[in-house]
């Protein structure tokens, strides 16, 4: 159940970011200082819409640190953008024609880092009977 | 002159800048001011950047509706005074944290967050903008001596009556 105290939280952090990307100075691209400002409120105002009807306590915790961290990691490197994560081992990148079992979306979100929390991929994963079917179709 | 704006560096010793109400005519020299020891800065020093401004109401009315009326989620021709954000307008707690950030950067105040869950209307943002600037010339002066003697008249005739 959501407390007052969480969204309450989940508020302040969202006020921070807007003021963030208010005083937001692009050290590496000068001239990108807009582009970074505008993205880093559209980042903002997307993911959390996308995660507004999260009702379990401890996802929103996470959601919290994933905001948080996004956070000092765009005023550690001066980077809003996420940094990009390798597959991890034994998994293959994704590919239509071939057969994704269920063990690898499994892999993948366990090791996704925690400030990419939101960008889960969260599609139906079909039964490989399934799939063997409609391939064959 | 130049002695009121002296005693009121003085009083208030403790703003690094403080707000100048008074005018300097041209023909007093600029005189040296002590704040504290480290620093001696000239009268025609200290900035005064929006000390000039005078808040009245219809100016905090206008600029809020006009700030409001440029947010994109809302649609300018059903905005009033009494139209309510979240029934009427269909706007989020999100949008409400995004209207307070762009009021702090409008009216150069800070807003906390336990006085931005209480707007609920557009009339309740300029409500409390008044309060920060004291500005109550808009709201109507009621009278409560005439009641108050006219409930003293009577308790008065009556005793006298008896």
């Amino acid at each position: 159940m959501i407390n007052n105290l969480t969204r309450f939280r989940v508020l302040q952090l969202y006020k921070r970011i807007i003021k963030l990307s208010h005083s937001w100075q692009s050290i590496n691209h000068p001239l990108k200082t807009s582009e970074e400002q505008l993205y880093i409120r559209n980042e903002a105002r997307e993911l959390f819409r996308k995660n507004q009807h999260v009702n379990n306590l401890n996802e929103i915790e996470e959601h919290i640190r994933e905001g948080e961290a996004r956070i000092e990691l765009a005023c550690h490197y001066k980077n809003p953008y996420p940094r990009p994560v390798n597959l991890p081992t034994y998994s293959l990148p994704p590919n239509h024609n071939r057969i994704r079992f269920k063990s690898e979306y499994e892999i993948e979100d366990i090791s996704r880092p925690i400030y990419l929390k939101s960008y889960e991929t969260k599609e139906d994963i079909p039964d490989n009977e399934e799939q063997l079917k409609t391939d064959k179709s | 002159m130049l002695s009121t704006t002296i005693r009121l560096l003085m009083r208030s010793g403790t703003l690094i800048r403080p707000i100048i109400t008074t005018v300097r005519p041209l023909s007093i020299k600029p005189t040296l001011i002590n704040f504290n020891e480290k620093r001696k800065t000239l009268i025609n020093e200290i900035p005064r950047r929006w000390s000039h401004v005078h808040y009245t109401y219809p100016m905090i009315e206008s600029r809020v509706m006009l700030l409001l009326r440029l947010f994109d989620k809302i649609d300018p021709n059903s905005l009033k005074l009494d139209s309510k954000f979240v029934q009427d307008l269909g706007l989020d707690s999100l949008d409400i944290v995004e209207i307070t950030a762009a009021l702090e950067d409008e009216f150069w105040t800070e807003i906390a967050d336990v006085d931005s869950d209480h707007f609920l209307t557009p009339r309740h943002i300029i409500q409390y903008l008044c309060d920060k600037y004291d500005i109550y010339e808009h709201i109507e002066a009621v009278s409560a001596g005439k009641e108050y003697l006219e409930e003293a008249k009577a308790a008065a005739d009556r005793a006298h009556h008896h």
